[in-house]
């Protein structure tokens, strides 16, 4: 008894003290899923966050890096991925809220997951939170396509970008990544590979085109 | 072309008309009209010109003449030797002489020249001319010595004047050498190598020798050269590059190395000053590992214009398995050589961002050496904490870090934001939004304080941001990963929080000038063996002194409480001195000059006295009776009465008449030919 009672009363007191790396500063990614999708998403998620603590030097916070959010945002961090099914509800509170959010420093990557429903949805999203700027798609040698790993445009050109003052806000695409993640051959090592560029895009932003970088990799096309 | 002759011409061709108009009349009419016409126009030269009668002053009548008495630094004439002078002509003949000191220009008629500066013949008449009206002097006499070889001419008003040269010997106690004449632009770039030019000067020829000079910039030596005199040589050119790693004043000097300048000691140095200016501020950025923190601090960098961001971070660790071949990864080496060996030095700053050295063998020791002397010549680091495994309680950045924590050691803390510090680094918004913020919690890498550093926001009595000087550089501190948070998840009311903390560290870290201490102010340039003033913001409330400290040399100025404003002894050495009150930290960099182009060789001095012959100026003996006070010699001199002669009835009676006769003569001859 008196053993266990000491063992309990250290492990209360590591806690409360020092606790070990915790938790805001940590990679973590903000799941919104508006409508109805298939609980894979999620899985594909998790997925994802694995092979980046496995591939990459980032630190997701796993497993509580795939954070399961609501409208408010409330506690979001500052990377949010929104999952558009069909039936989703996409009200002014919510606009606001993502308005907000990319203003002040986020970044949403907001994908449909593949039905013309669930598109339509995410155009009107989309036209509602830019009506006046334009969205371009991604080009052949564009950052996100080499901020870790070089992909092949067919994989690059079914997503669309938006910055402002040079700072990813809005990435979309018609194609769900998280689908493909959960597939399995190229299909799925190409999507894995996206979505990690896509993690490092929003976490280092356009330091792939730093003059250092430009430089080195010039020459080694060169070569 | 002159007035006069304007005038002559004028007259002429008006006589010519007038003769030509009584064409056909009588030779008699034709030559009296011509003559009354030639009277007329003779008649209106004195008003014009303003000619007055001259009238003769007698030998006993009071003399009126002006002394101009050379005291500039070079001349060697004193106190006691004015005094001397003066008391030649302390009788009642001499009451009309007006006594005038000079040297960077005209000083005051009575009284010692305080400041001994240059020679400057030119100006000094230049000034002089208000009292030359109002005295109509019949005499100036000039003591120099000659150091003055830029006066080319003197104003016409000084003409028609008796002037005298009198010359009084320059300092000239054996071989010297000076420094004369620094050039530069007078606006640097930061890190920009800009060139110095400047000449080395001796006084005597005839040896071949050589001398060591030295530049420093803010008092610190850049670089030194070796100048050989040839046997005839008397001044050699010298060029140093230089360049300055903070913005604001900077200070550039030349100096003749110690014991090696001669006789002299005020002119073995030579100051300039220049504004520096950046066109950006440089940063290398090493991030251990991609995070919010370095995003957020990435993404307020890059926004700025005046920021160039070398930003470098590790994606892939060495245990990381991308699972792709070479040509699948965008990633590339870390070029550590280029940038912590070839360009450390083109940076302002560093940003060592949550990385952990230790871990990459690539990463030589070298490189963290290069990092500390870097800072240690004046650049800034900012430490950054995070959570990989880096140690500053031991290691080379043991010195550097202010506070001696480790990547493992990190405390999830409940608090509040406290400032006890008052720092010019924050602002008084700054610290009011610190402390209204409603964070309470935050993840804080604790550790020990180094003795010097100086805690300026603390979270639950943790430090939070450190701050500390290292030798010439600074180093700051953030302890914690978080921070980001009074960003993203700011309130309305406390946007900007963040950027407005990075840009305050960032400008104390490049110390630049809008962050330096003004605790007082000196006003004017300061040379030496003179006094300046120095002004407070408010009245002392205690008795101090004011400190200058020059290579270990302390110079004080006792100051009386109670007064905002003193009149303050300068040093008789010139440099760039460190000016503080004895009781504060914050001090001021102070150039005090010299007059070093004053201490001429003995050509040049030559060369200046005959300029001066060349303007008319008669030598005259020091020691021998001046001209106008040689008794039982005759001597005539003339002087303005100040009566024009057109001021008298008489006058306009006659040259009334004379415009009637004209007048009526060609009224007449116009009427006949009618």
């Amino acid at each position: 008894m008196p053993r266990h009672f000491l063992f309990w009363v250290l492990i209360f007191c590591l806690a409360t003290t020092s606790s070990p790396a915790a938790e805001s500063s940590r990679f973590k990614v903000g799941c919104l899923v508006l409508g109805t999708v298939s609980s894979s998403y999620m899985n594909s998620g998790q997925t994802l966050l694995k092979e980046l603590n496995f591939r990459t030097q980032v630190d997701p916070d796993i497993p509580a890096a795939w954070k399961k959010m609501d409208s408010s945002l409330k506690g979001s961090p500052p990377f949010l991925w929104l999952i558009i099914g069909p039936g989703a509800n996409i009200d002014k509170v919510l606009m606001q809220k993502l308005q907000r959010f990319m203003a002040s420093g986020g970044t949403v990557l907001a994908e449909a997951d593949g039905s013309p429903m669930a598109i339509s949805h995410l155009k009107r999203l989309r036209h509602q939170l830019f009506s006046n700027k334009k969205i371009k798609r991604l080009k052949d040698g564009s950052l996100l396509t080499r901020t870790f790993y070089i992909v092949p445009t067919s994989i690059s050109n079914s997503y669309k970008v938006l910055l402002n003052s040079g700072r990813l806000v809005w990435i979309e695409s018609d194609r769900s990544l998280l689908l493909g993640i959960g597939s399995s051959g190229m299909s799925r090592e190409y999507s894995i590979r996206m979505g990690i560029n896509i993690v490092l895009y929003t976490l280092t932003g356009s330091y792939k085109d730093d003059l250092t970088h430009l430089r080195y990799l010039m020459r080694r096309k060169k070569q | 072309m002159s007035l006069e002759v304007l005038y002559i011409c004028l007259a002429l061709v008006g006589l010519w008309c007038q003769f030509l108009l009584l064409r056909g009349r009588s030779a008699t009419i034709r030559i009296v009209h011509f003559l009354i016409a030639l009277v007329l126009w003779a008649g209106f030269f004195p008003v014009i010109f303003n000619f007055e009668k001259k009238k003769e002053i007698p030998l006993t009548d009071v003399q009126k003449g002006l002394i101009l008495v050379d005291r500039s630094a070079s001349t060697t004439f004193s106190d006691e030797n004015l005094e001397d002078l003066k008391d030649r002509f302390d009788n009642e003949d001499s009451a009309g002489i007006g006594w005038f000191e000079f040297s960077d220009g005209l000083c005051a008629p009575t009284g010692k020249a305080k400041k001994k500066g240059l020679t400057t013949i030119g100006k000094t008449f230049a000034e002089l001319l208000p009292h030359v009206e109002e005295i109509a002097p019949d005499w100036i006499w000039l003591l120099t010595d000659g150091g003055d070889t830029q006066i080319e001419h003197l104003p016409t008003l000084y003409t028609g004047l008796d002037l005298y040269l009198s010359v009084i010997p320059h300092f000239n106690s054996g071989l010297d050498y000076g420094v004369a004449n620094i050039k530069t632009d007078p606006v640097w770039y930061v890190r920009t190598e800009t060139s110095i030019y400047a000449d080395i000067y001796r006084n005597k020829s005839g040896t071949m020798d050589s001398i060591d000079v030295l530049c420093l910039i803010d008092g610190v030596i850049i670089s030194t050269q070796k100048i050989k005199f040839g046997s005839q040589d008397l001044k050699k050119p010298i060029e140093f590059t230089g360049l300055s790693k903070h913005l604001g004043t900077t200070r550039i000097e030349i100096a003749i190395a110690e014991g090696q300048g001669g006789s002299l000691l005020a002119n073995d140095r030579l100051l300039y000053q220049c504004q520096v200016i950046r066109d950006k501020i440089r940063i290398l950025r090493v991030v251990g590992r991609p995070t919010w923190s370095s995003k957020f601090l990435r993404d307020n960098l890059i926004k700025r214009e005046d920021v160039d961001l070398i930003d470098f971070h590790i994606l892939r660790s060495m245990r990381d398995r991308v699972l792709a071949s070479n040509q699948d990864l965008a990633l590339i080496p870390f070029p550590v050589e280029e940038l912590f060996v070839d360009n450390i030095s083109s940076f302002d700053l560093i940003i060592w961002q949550n990385f952990d050295s230790d871990t990459y063998p690539f990463f030589k020791r070298q490189y963290l050496l290069n990092i500390k002397r870097f800072v240690k010549k004046g650049g800034g680091l900012l430490l950054w904490a995070g959570g990989l495994p880096w140690d500053f309680s031991v290691g080379d950045f043991k010195d550097l870090a202010p506070v001696r924590n480790k990547g493992s050691r990190v405390l999830n803390v409940k608090g509040h934001f406290t400032i006890d510090e008052p720092h010019l680094l924050l602002t008084d918004r700054l610290k009011k939004e610190f402390i209204r913020t409603s964070e309470n919690q935050l993840r804080i890498f604790s550790g020990e304080k180094s003795e010097d550093c100086v805690s300026l926001i603390q979270f639950a009595d943790h430090t939070l941001v450190g701050i500390k000087e290292f030798e010439q550089g600074r180093v700051a501190q953030i302890n914690s990963d978080e921070l980001w948070n009074l960003e993203f998840n700011a309130s309305e009311e406390h946007k900007g929080l963040y950027g407005h903390l990075v840009n305050r560290i960032l400008l104390w870290l490049q110390k630049h000038p809008d962050l330096h201490a003004v605790e007082f102010s000196i006003n004017g340039p300061v040379t030496i063996n003179s006094s300046v003033d120095i002004t407070f913001p408010s009245a002392l409330s205690e008795n101090t002194n004011l400190v200058w400290e020059k290579d270990g040399v302390i110079f004080k100025n006792p100051l009386q409480k109670g007064s905002y404003r003193f009149s303050i002894n300068t040093p008789d050495r010139p440099g760039v001195y460190k000016v503080n009150l004895e009781s504060s930290r914050h001090n001021l960099l102070v150039s005090v000059h010299s007059i070093a182009s004053e201490y001429l060789s003995d050509q040049a001095y030559l060369a200046g006295q005959k300029k001066l012959l060349n303007l008319n100026f008669k030598k005259l003996d020091l020691n021998r009776e001046t001209p106008w006070s040689q008794s039982g010699k005759s001597q005539k001199v003339y002087r303005n009465s100040g009566y024009p002669w057109h001021a008298n009835w008489a006058y306009f009676i006659i040259m009334l008449t004379l415009i009637v006769i004209h007048w009526l003569i060609v009224s007449r001859t116009s009427l006949e030919r009618s």
